[in-house]
């Protein structure tokens, strides 16, 4: 229960973040922050402790990882899935990121860490939430 | 009928048209075959019909190379042979594990499975089985109302294996052979050798001993040794008279190629990230047909072409797993569009453990051979010296990767395997299938086998082989319906030959 019950809290919080924005998407801005961004993909893993226990194992036998910010690692998971930080562009984000793990085990696109076998997308996907702040996860 | 051999007198000698060595699934089925015809058929069991400490010390011997299961252990030696133990498991081999397949050396059988496949029909119900139908999963799955995988058919598809009750040949077939009137099993009474005439061309009798009883003979006009795959070459090399490096030795090709299934049991934990899975058509057996049958997977023939792969099958038990305390399935619940999150901590539905079963690479430096260390007959033990590859570990490490792979791709959770974590090194588990193969092989020519495609010794007029000791590859399945489909073949070879 308490995992489901933080699930849907990030998926909130990911959501609250999109419809902070609508003013200024109103106003004609298109675009959000790099840290909104991260914290809707965030959203879309579950038992998040474990993922950012997972994400710190990748990132240590990851070198390109190894210095990466959270805003650099978000960058690079937007890169990964074809998307920029426009608002129509999040909009697909969930569809997009469950496609793209999907292909990276077709393509065999994937890392071992600690004896599993994840898809890169995925594994990135944990580093990010192994160097977010507090304040994008809780 | 039977005959227990220790009251025969001492010095005795049986007359009989055909004598069979070994009353296990193929020559009990050999002995039904001949059950009702014109000839006399004598059968030599080691056994009685109960477990006896002092003959199954008979098949003691050592591992010289990985070492398995103890030899005195792996293997039954009374009446019903090994099936007296065996788990039941059945599935013919597939057409492509008759071809020469040009990445494993040595590959390619001298016979096509269509010369196999009336006698495997035939063999169905002899080990207890169903309908003859290995083709239909999809449809057997329909009529259960059982989910198979929606797996990739590039990389993995289900197949369908039969569930023998399973068969214990011994008390199976027991009465009908004591009611037989033309085939008679002497009991306890072990073959020490086959006598061959000068030239070691043609087989005169066989030198029989009971423990603590007479030595006798039999006199037939035709042999057939159905021993097993280590005993096989045993006997062989033991009868040494006529020829000094045993039968059917020219090329010294007796017992090599030793080959046996490595098991990985388990090869992949999955931690699922999807609950409410349901497995049961690979986790159980379901009567459907008349029999039981349960599905497991394999690679396809193109798929295996492609990457130059050994056959491999993989089984799904729902025990629990050995690589992880904790899951990651349910990390990845959302991304693969489960409904539920699934609980990390392991708890039945939260994980699904994949066994693998591969194809050996035929190996001329494996070996059964007789050591310098003797029975209470004072007959030489055996030495079994079996190798492992990086080939076929590199084969093991690649369809662990594709079991994975497919795990995740459906959806249904993430794969954990030692050899994922370390491709360098077999896991410490890895194991035998206890299935003794390929050391007396069928082949065209007696340059590179031991038994011609009739399962004739080369250069021997009148003896016979049979049993796994003939499988030059041994695919991924489990021999006993195979063997016990090529018995029945040699059974009308015999009697065409024999005019029974």
């Amino acid at each position: 229960m308490l995992d489901t019950s933080r699930r849907t809290f990030l998926k909130v919080i990911g959501t609250t973040a999109a419809v902070g924005l609508l003013p200024i998407y109103l106003v004609g801005c298109s675009k959000v922050d790099i840290n909104t961004a991260g914290a809707q993909m965030m959203a879309e893993l579950d038992h998040i402790d474990i993922a950012s226990e997972i994400g710190a194992m990748y990132i240590e036998q990851t070198a390109d990882l190894q210095s990466a910010t959270y805003e650099q690692i978000a960058q690079i998971m937007l890169n990964k899935l074809a998307l920029t930080i426009s608002k129509k562009d999040l909009t697909a984000l969930s569809a997009r990121l469950r496609e793209q793990v999907n292909q990276d085990f077709i393509s065999e696109n994937v890392v071992i860490i600690d004896g599993w076998m994840l898809s890169n997308t995925e594994a990135t996907l944990c580093a990010l939430a192994s160097v977010a702040p507090d304040s994008a996860t809780s | 009928m039977f005959v227990d051999g220790r009251n025969l007198p001492d010095g005795h000698i049986v007359e009989a048209d055909l004598c069979i060595v070994g009353a296990g699934a193929v020559g009990i089925s050999m002995a039904m075959e001949f059950d009702g015809s014109n000839k006399k058929v004598a059968i030599v069991e080691s056994g009685g019909f109960q477990y006896d400490e002092k003959t199954q010390s008979l098949y003691e011997g050592y591992h010289t190379g990985i070492h398995t299961y103890p030899l005195g252990r792996n293997r039954l030696r009374y009446f019903g042979g090994t099936t007296n133990h065996w788990a039941g498991h059945c599935r013919p081999f597939d057409a492509f594990d008759f071809s020469v397949r040009d990445w494993i050396p040595h590959s390619g059988w001298p016979i096509k499975i269509e010369e196999l496949t009336p006698y495997l029909a035939r063999s169905q119900p002899i080990m207890g089985l169903g309908k003859y139908d290995y083709d239909s999963i999809e449809e057997y799955a329909k009529q259960l109302g059982l989910p198979t995988l929606p797996l990739d058919e590039n990389r993995l598809i289900s197949v369908m294996k039969h569930q023998s009750p399973p068969t214990r040949f011994g008390p199976a077939y027991r009465e009908q052979i004591k009611r037989s009137k033309n085939v008679t099993v002497y009991l306890h009474s072990n073959v020490q050798e086959l006598i061959a005439n000068d030239t070691a061309t043609h087989i005169t009798e066989a030198d029989v001993a009971c423990i603590e009883g007479p030595k006798y003979k039999i006199k037939a006009t035709q042999f057939v040794l159905a021993t097993g795959g280590i005993e096989n070459p045993r006997i062989m090399l033991l009868s040494n008279k006529s020829a000094p490096n045993g039968l059917g030795n020219k090329h010294g090709l007796v017992g090599r190629f030793y080959m046996d299934h490595f098991l990985i049991r388990p090869a992949i934990d999955i931690s699922l990230s999807r609950t409410g899975l349901n497995f049961k058509l690979y986790t159980h057996p379901h009567e459907i047909n008349g029999g039981k049958i349960f599905g497991i997977m394999t690679a396809p023939e193109e798929m295996t072409r492609r990457e130059k792969m050994m056959r491999f099958r993989m089984h799904l038990y729902d025990v629990h797993p050995r690589f992880f305390k904790k899951g990651v399935g349910g990390v990845f619940s959302s991304l693969d569009g489960s409904p539920e999150v699934s609980p990390l901590d392991v708890r039945r539905g939260s994980y699904i453990a994949v066994h693998m079963t591969m194809e050996p690479i035929p190996n001329p430096d494996a070996y059964v051979r007789l050591s310098d260390n003797l029975d209470f007959f004072g007959q030489r033990k055996v030495e079994v010296n079996w190798q492992v590859t990086d080939a076929e570990r590199r084969n093991a490490q690649r369809a662990i990767e594709y079991g994975a792979l497919e795990f995740a791709r459906m959806g249904y959770g993430r794969g954990n395997s030692p050899m994922l974590r370390n491709p360098d090194e077999w896991p410490s588990h890895v194991s035998s299938g206890k299935h003794h193969c390929g050391t007396t092989r069928m082949s065209d020519s007696p340059q590179s086998g031991v038994v011609d495609p009739n399962c004739k010794v080369f250069d021997i007029d009148n003896l016979y082989l049979t049993g796994s000791s003939l499988f030059p590859t041994i695919g991924h399945t489990n021999p006993t319906l195979n063997l016990v489909a090529l018995a029945l073949r040699l059974s009308d070879h015999l009697k065409e030959k024999m005019h029974a």
